[in-house]
């Protein structure tokens, strides 16, 4: 398997017949998940009613976002120890789609506060810790983007993103403490995911009605997410074999 | 983001706004000037100079922070004690705040520096500086305008100089990194 | 199509994004994988023809 990682020739060919496999099973997990949680599932009377239907988006985002995030950071190390240009390759890959799917954690948070929590968004901003983390991800991973974005050779981008995004996950675990420590009494939804519980309705845990669609569409969304980063880092090879052509073209000439 | 976090959910007095206000001059300080601190030492060759020199570059790179530090951020601090006795605040809470300022300033132009020594040699990076520093200054923000209202009372003054202490530790050697690649 | 309570605007607002976001982002993965293979290929085509 680690050919497969390391070696772009590999890649390009194992990724050819596991982008449509690993996209299409991702978008039917993810179907399924959000068919049952819009159509199966009882909406639940003391989490709002049928708005908690919103956690079988929002949750599984917020843990991906995360895991990318963390993606970014480990490629990034991987790629600033070993030089492998693969691992490069899958941190550029990985920052849109990390970006996107935060960008996408954030804003259903924050429509989903207002009804529950009865404060017009803006406040939620204000007043969830969680919240804030994620936007906070959200300002690393365009930062990341930009920063590469910036630097004109690609040796160089890689190096300061690399910089940056193994600085940012070291700072991480900081801010999400001070985060947390300004609004220790956080009126988000404590974690109740870990927990089983036989009703929803009683206990603080999950029953599994609401559980198993959540952990089918996340691994939905996480093969989903897996294929777009592949294609991207195809496109990108792409891109850096017709840089070389171009670049032997121009030494013969 | 910056404001909400350093204004908090009760702005109501004077007296509460004022540390705040300070708290974000000196973030903002620390971003106005930092896309001039390694430009200039790039675009006349002395970062290479630095590459060859034995001093470790990250030791350079926090000589010139300090220095930047003590001429942008320093004196804010040091005024800091005058904007308190216009406020009317009680001299016990002046000593906690200007070490919370003093500390947390630092902390502002240490992530400053790193975000200006990776984005060295960009052409008119201040937004982009500013990009990339804010997630690093938000727990110095948090830190420290809990130490503001608690004083030594209560944690958040220890956290402030924890995190101070971690980004001396870190961020010299994230500068130096940054550098050297920016001196190729 | 289910029928929601009160906050059903809410709850379409949700959804459209969980579902748009992931498209938006497939969109733009499939085009620049795209773009990429046919620079690459009228390249490699100039290059037979030379």
């Amino acid at each position: 398997m680690w050919t497969i990682l390391a070696n772009p020739h590999r890649f390009m060919g194992f990724s050819r017949v596991a982008i449509p496999i690993v996209i299409g099973l991702g978008v039917l997990l993810s179907g399924w998940s959000l068919y049952q949680g819009l159509w199966v599932v009882p909406p639940v009377p003391n989490q709002g009613g049928d708005i908690a239907r919103a956690m079988f988006i929002h949750v599984p985002s917020a843990w991906l976002c995360m895991g990318l995030y963390g993606g970014l950071a480990v490629s990034s190390f991987v790629w600033f120890i070993w030089r492998h240009e693969l691992a490069d390759v899958a941190a550029r890959a990985i920052a849109p789609i990390g970006a996107g799917y935060t960008a996408l954690c954030f804003a259903t948070g924050a429509i989903w506060g207002e009804p529950t929590w009865g404060k017009a968004w803006r406040n939620v901003i204000l007043y969830d810790s969680r919240l804030m983390s994620v936007l906070v991800l959200l300002f690393l991973f365009i930062g990341y983007m930009a920063l590469r974005a910036a630097l004109d050779t690609r040796q160089k981008g890689a190096r300061a993103g690399a910089i940056l995004a193994m600085v940012g996950l070291i700072n991480l675990p900081i801010i999400k403490f001070s985060v947390d420590l300004w609004k220790e009494s956080t009126i988000h939804q404590p974690s109740s995911v870990i927990r089983f519980g036989e009703a929803a309705a009683e206990s603080s845990g999950i029953h599994p009605v609401f559980l198993v669609p959540l952990l089918i569409g996340f691994l939905g969304q996480i093969l989903l997410s897996s294929g777009l980063i592949m294609l991207l880092m195809r496109a990108e090879i792409f891109g850096q074999q017709a840089d070389a052509l171009i670049a032997r073209r121009l030494n013969e000439a | 983001m910056l404001v909400p976090l350093t204004l908090g959910d009760e702005a109501e007095t004077l007296a509460k706004i004022g540390p705040g206000v300070l708290w974000l001059a000196l973030a903002l300080a620390s971003l106005v000037t930092l896309e001039r601190v390694f430009q200039a030492d790039l675009q006349d060759g002395a970062l290479d100079l630095w590459a060859q020199e034995e001093t470790s570059i990250s030791l350079i790179a926090l000589t010139k922070t300090m220095a930047h530090w003590f001429i942008s951020g320093a004196p804010l601090v040091l005024m800091s004690p005058v904007l308190g006795r216009l406020l009317g605040v009680p001299f016990e809470q002046m000593v906690p705040a200007m070490l919370a300022y003093g500390m947390g300033g630092l902390t502002f132009f240490l992530w400053g520096g790193v975000a200006a020594a990776l984005a060295a040699g960009v052409a008119r990076a201040g937004l982009l500086i500013a990009l990339i520093a804010i997630p690093f200054f938000v727990p110095a923000i948090i830190f420290g305008t809990l130490s503001l209202s608690e004083g030594f009372d209560g944690s958040a003054i220890l956290f402030l100089g924890a995190s101070t202490l971690f980004a001396l530790g870190v961020a010299p050697a994230a500068m130096g990194a940054a550098l050297r690649l920016a001196a190729e | 199509m289910p029928e929601f309570d009160k906050n059903a605007g809410y709850i379409w607002a949700i959804v459209m994004i969980g579902v748009v976001v992931p498209i938006l982002l497939s969109v733009y993965a499939a085009l620049r994988a795209r773009m990429a293979r046919a620079r690459l290929e009228r390249l490699q085509a100039q290059e037979d023809d030379a």
